[in-house]
Parts: C-alpha cells; structure tokens; sequence
C-alpha cells in the first residue's frame, strides 16, 4: 500500500471480471460516484460529474473515439482516441479517459482516480478527509 | 491558494422547486400508428400502411421526410443522448417533474417537418389528425399539460377551421405555426385568414422551426459541411426570416391583437434585428407604409422562449442582451424537453435578474402570452 | 406500432442520488482553479487552468455553483410535486 498519501482510503469495488475490457460502470464509494472504465485492459476511474452543468458524465452508453484534424495531417479528418473517449450524455462534451482531457477545452481536466488491481479484486484509491472514508484498508 | 466560496447572493430567493415555472417548449412524440385513429380517410390507409416503420429522430418517410439528425454527413458513434421521446403524458409529466416544470406548453416531434411534404390534403389531415390526438391523450390542466393546435400552412381555411374548432378548448392555449422548410413565409397573404381566426379565437400563435435541408430560405443550407452550421443558422434564421415578413406585411398592423411568440432560437439574435430592421426604416420606410412605428416597436411586442440560451462564461451578457431588446416582460423559459439541446431551468436561473425579473421570465411572461392562471386554466374563455 | 429505441433512463438531476456527497468549492492559485470537494484540496476533481483565452474561474464558479444549488433541491424535503404553488 502506497505509503506517500496518507490521507487515503482504498475501496474495493469488485472482482477484476466485473470490469471486463471495453467495459465501463459507475460505481459509488467514499461519498461520490466514481466512473471506471477498462481500456485495453487498464483500468481508469473519473468522478461521474461533467464540469459543464454537472451532468453525469460516465453514464455515456458507449466509449467511443473522436475526430482529430490538423495541419499536420494535411487538415484531414483522422479518427483517434478509438474506445477512450467519454461523451457526457447530457450536452455532447468529450472526454479522454486516460487523460481527463476535455477535448473541446484543453484547459479543462478531470481528475483521475487511481484504479489498481489486487488479487483479482478492483481498487479504488480516493483521497478525502477521514470523516468520508468507507470501512475499506487504509 | 485560495478558497472561494460561493456568493450568498439572492438570499431568500425561492429555490426552483417552489417557483412557478411554466416551460414554453415542450415535446410530445407522435406517431404514424398514434394518429391512425384520428385521421381522416383516405390517409389513415397510408399512415397504417407506415405503422411499423422504422423510425430515425423525426425522420420517418412519408410522414416526415427528410433527415433532422445529421445524416447529411458521417454518423460517428457518440453516447450524446439525441434521440429521447417522451411517449404518454405520465412520462412526460414524471419528467418534468424532475425539471421543476410545472405547466408545459406541448409542441409535436416529427410534425415539427408538416411543412416539407408537399401534398396539401395529407398535411392538412395529419394536422386535423394530431390536434385531435393531442387534446384525446396528452392535454391536461391538472397535470399541467397545455396544447397547441398545428395551423397546417398548406391549407390557410381548413387551420383557420381548426383554429375555431379549438378556440373555447380549456386545453389548448395557443397555435403552432411550423416553420421547417415552410414556403412562403409566414407573413404572406395566403395566411391572413389564420390570423383573423386566430385574433378571433383569442389564442396566441408560436412559431417553431427545426433543422432540415429544404429548397426554400433558409434551409437551402446544403452548403454548409456540417451540421453544426446548419443548426446553427437554420433554426434562428427561419425565425427572423418568418417574423420579418410578418412584420413587412403588415400582419403586426393588420391584426394588432394577435399575441406572437417564437421558440427554440436563442434569444441573442433579437438585439441584431432590432437594430437592423430600424436601420433599414429610414431609408425603406416607403417598403412598410403600413407601419405606423418603426418596426423594432413591433418587434418588441414578440415573445421570445429562451431555448437554446446562449452561454457566455459572463452570463452578465445575456442579461445585458435581454436588456437591448427590452425583453424582460417578454422571454420565456423554455426547456425544449426531451432534445437533445435542452435546457434546464437551472442554467436559466444563472442569468443575473432581479426578483421580479425572474418571476417573469420563469412564469409570469408566459402566463400572460397565453392568457393562462398559474394553474393552467385560461382566462378567456 | 414502430419499434421504440430503449430509453436511456431519466438524463435529469433529482431523479437520481448526488453523484458527490458534499459541497464543490473553488480553490484558486495561479496557476488554475480547482473544483474541490468540501474546501479539500486533496480531493479536486475538475482542473480549469488559466490562460488568456479561458475563463477559469468562471467556469469553476459555474460548475460549483450549479452544483451546489442542484444539490439543495434534490432532498426529499426540497422537492415539491408539479402543481403550481397555491
């Protein structure tokens, strides 16, 4: 257990089989939703609150990619991000889950929560203050 | 760094939930099967021989034609969720609950598009078939479900009938007026006899438009690469386009007491036309003779439904920009539930306004535009 | 009677329990402002960073003030039923 954050708490969420690949799911800990998502087989956790107008943007039907053009690619169209990008439901805002990227406002980032995997079982590290902390290891 | 709590500002101010919100846009979803019952022969054979038809957002063939979600261009996958439909009046009315609305002013879904079929005796039955489906299974004061009638453009008699039809109806509030590849313009004179019907019925006419790709102004917008810019423009152009005829003909003159409303354009166009149309009066007065002000005074009098609102950071703009239109007793909230675009009350309530003002713009305008109490019931009949 | 698209579920706040148990503050350095849970800087969960050409702060301000007000409508005790005050 990480040593450098001792205002921490680890949550367990789920067997790693919950979380299949291509997989995504909202699950509550620590007073907060928490949006995981399994990408290729790594594991990504965002809050479920979209910073446009709070809409729950991990409820998305599907991760999908999104469309990039630029100079360098002679201003064609080029399909990227393929099954890492989160389009809140609400408003169409995306999202790239690895990073927390906001793809129409770089200056906007989600946060992502640490998502290990340990013993087959699915670890949500979320740091907040004690009174919030779910009987989880500490 | 620093912590920034948020301002206490409007103190004793009524949350949402306790405010009388009436939302001015509203959608019902209607369907071939739906009608069916309602429609005269023969075109009830033709909308059952459809029922089973699939069905794309407001795009079905032979009953509304022509794309409105973007399949002019590459459809990507996206989890935006753009094709909600409120089926039945108990949904509709659990869902505007959870929007704080408490009367809703119901529009169609797919008869958004009456105007681009091109057959006059269809359009005017699938019109007669809806007003009548509409106050059978959705209108309701108690559930604080209000209706308005469709005046089908290609038959200006048989909508001035409907208009009488509906006019002492407790359920119906006002009149629909499409505008979705409508040619000509609201305005002309194979119209008038819609206004008198309507002035005579005492029920406001609302205009609303939708995107489609029609070879009339303004939906000759093939043009554009995207559908960003065909929304863009197509929706809030037809709504300047449609209401600069009205006023440029003289409907404003000739029927002084007809109430006029538009949706789903925003509210940020109104200060451009204002000042456009005024410019234009000194130097085209000759073109509006009729008029006995300068056309902004007309204008003015227009209800505008802020759905989509605009959304500056400073949303001190928008207030700024309902002042330049002197639109405070005259904009209405609108939610435009279920599409894709809508707005919740709460984005609304941001803008920067007195008590009072919000009062207006969240119930007060509207109860006034359709001559309604706040429990729904009209006052005219 | 056509084939209805599954409905997505009810997309609107109230319908659903808060997805943060507490209240979104901004913390502000000078770099970005932060949208932090209950006044913890530990626990952010939205970064708008400055920049001449986006307006941070504004944005975090409206993220937590919709928020806030969001989540004080939806108790029980805040939400009334849809007919029109009396």
């Amino acid at each position: 257990m990480s040593d450098d954050a001792p205002s921490h708490t680890d949550h367990v969420v789920g067997a790693l089989e919950d979380f299949p690949e291509g997989s995504h799911r909202v699950v509550e800990i620590a007073g907060r939703q928490v949006g995981i998502f399994n990408i290729g087989g790594e594991l990504h956790g965002l809050p479920n609150v979209c910073p446009h107008q709070t809409g729950p943007v991990c409820e998305g039907k599907i991760v999908t990619g999104s469309l990039r053009s630029t100079k360098e690619s002679g201003w064609r169209a080029e399909w990227v991000h393929d099954g890492e990008v989160i389009v809140c439901p609400w408003h169409g805002l995306e999202y790239h889950v690895p990073t927390g990227q906001c793809m129409a406002f770089p200056h906007i980032r989600l946060r992502r929560y640490d998502v290990l995997v340990e013993d087959g079982e699915v670890v949500v590290r979320i740091k907040a203050p004690k009174r919030r902390r779910s009987p989880a290891r500490a | 760094m620093a912590l920034i709590t948020e301002e206490p500002q409007q103190a004793g101010r009524e949350p949402l939930p306790e405010l009388l919100i009436v939302d001015t846009d509203v959608h019902v979803h209607e369907s071939p099967g739906a009608l069916e019952p309602y429609c005269d022969m023969p075109w009830r054979v033709a909308l059952d021989n459809i029922r089973d038809a699939r069905e794309w957002y407001l795009d079905i063939p032979a009953f509304s034609p022509g794309v409105s979600d973007g399949s002019y261009q590459a459809k990507f996958p996206t989890a935006h969720e753009g094709a909600r439909m409120v089926w039945d009046q108990d949904q509709m009315r659990a869902e505007l609950d959870e929007i704080h609305t408490d009367l809703a002013v119901l529009f169609p879904d797919h008869l958004l598009k009456l105007p681009v079929l091109t057959q006059t005796d269809y359009a005017s039955a699938l019109a007669r078939a809806y007003n009548a489906w509409l106050v059978d299974q959705w209108t309701s004061v108690e559930k604080g479900l209000l209706g308005t009638i469709i005046a089908c453009p290609h038959d200006p008699q048989d909508a001035a009938r409907e208009i009488e039809k509906y006019a002492k109806h407790p359920e119906i509030v006002g009149v629909y007026l499409p505008c979705a590849g409508l040619d000509p313009l609201w305005g002309d004179r194979k119209y008038d006899p819609i206004w008198e019907a309507a002035e005579a019925a005492d029920l406001a006419v609302l205009l609303h438009s939708v995107t489609v790709t029609h070879p009339v102004f303004p939906f000759n917008n093939h043009g554009f690469d995207t559908e960003l810019g065909r929304h863009a423009c197509s929706h809030t152009f037809s709504i300047m386009a449609n209401i600069v005829h009205m006023i440029t003909t003289g409907v404003v003159v000739r029927y002084p007491k007809l109430r006029i409303a538009v949706t789903e354009a925003g509210v940020s166009w109104m200060p451009f036309l204002v000042n456009r149309l005024d410019k234009e009066y000194l130097e085209r007065r000759r073109d509006v003779p009729f008029l006995e002000e300068r056309p902004s005074h007309y204008l003015k009098q227009f209800y505008v439904a802020t759905q989509p609102i605009e959304e500056p950071e400073d949303l001190t703009d928008v207030a700024k920009m309902i002042d330049l239109y002197d639109g405070w007793d005259t904009t209405m909230f609108a939610s435009d539930w279920p599409h894709h675009d809508f707005d919740h009350p709460m984005k609304v309530d941001q803008i920067p306004m007195t008590d009072e003002q919000r009062r207006n713009i969240f119930g007060d305008n509207a109860l006034r535009l359709l001559k309604i109490d706040a429990q729904g019931r009209r006052l005219n009949l | 009677m056509p084939e209805r698209d599954a409905q997505p579920g009810t997309l609107v706040p109230g319908g659903r329990r808060d997805p943060v148990d507490g209240r979104l503050d901004v913390l502000e350095s000078d770099e970005a402002c932060l949208v932090v849970v209950d006044g913890e800087p530990d626990d952010w969960l939205v970064r708008f960073e400055k920049a001449d050409d986006f307006a941070a702060r504004e944005w975090a301000d409206n993220m937590a003030r919709v928020y806030n007000r969001r989540r004080g409508h939806s108790s029980a005790e805040a939400r009334f039923g849809a007919a029109p005050p009396r």
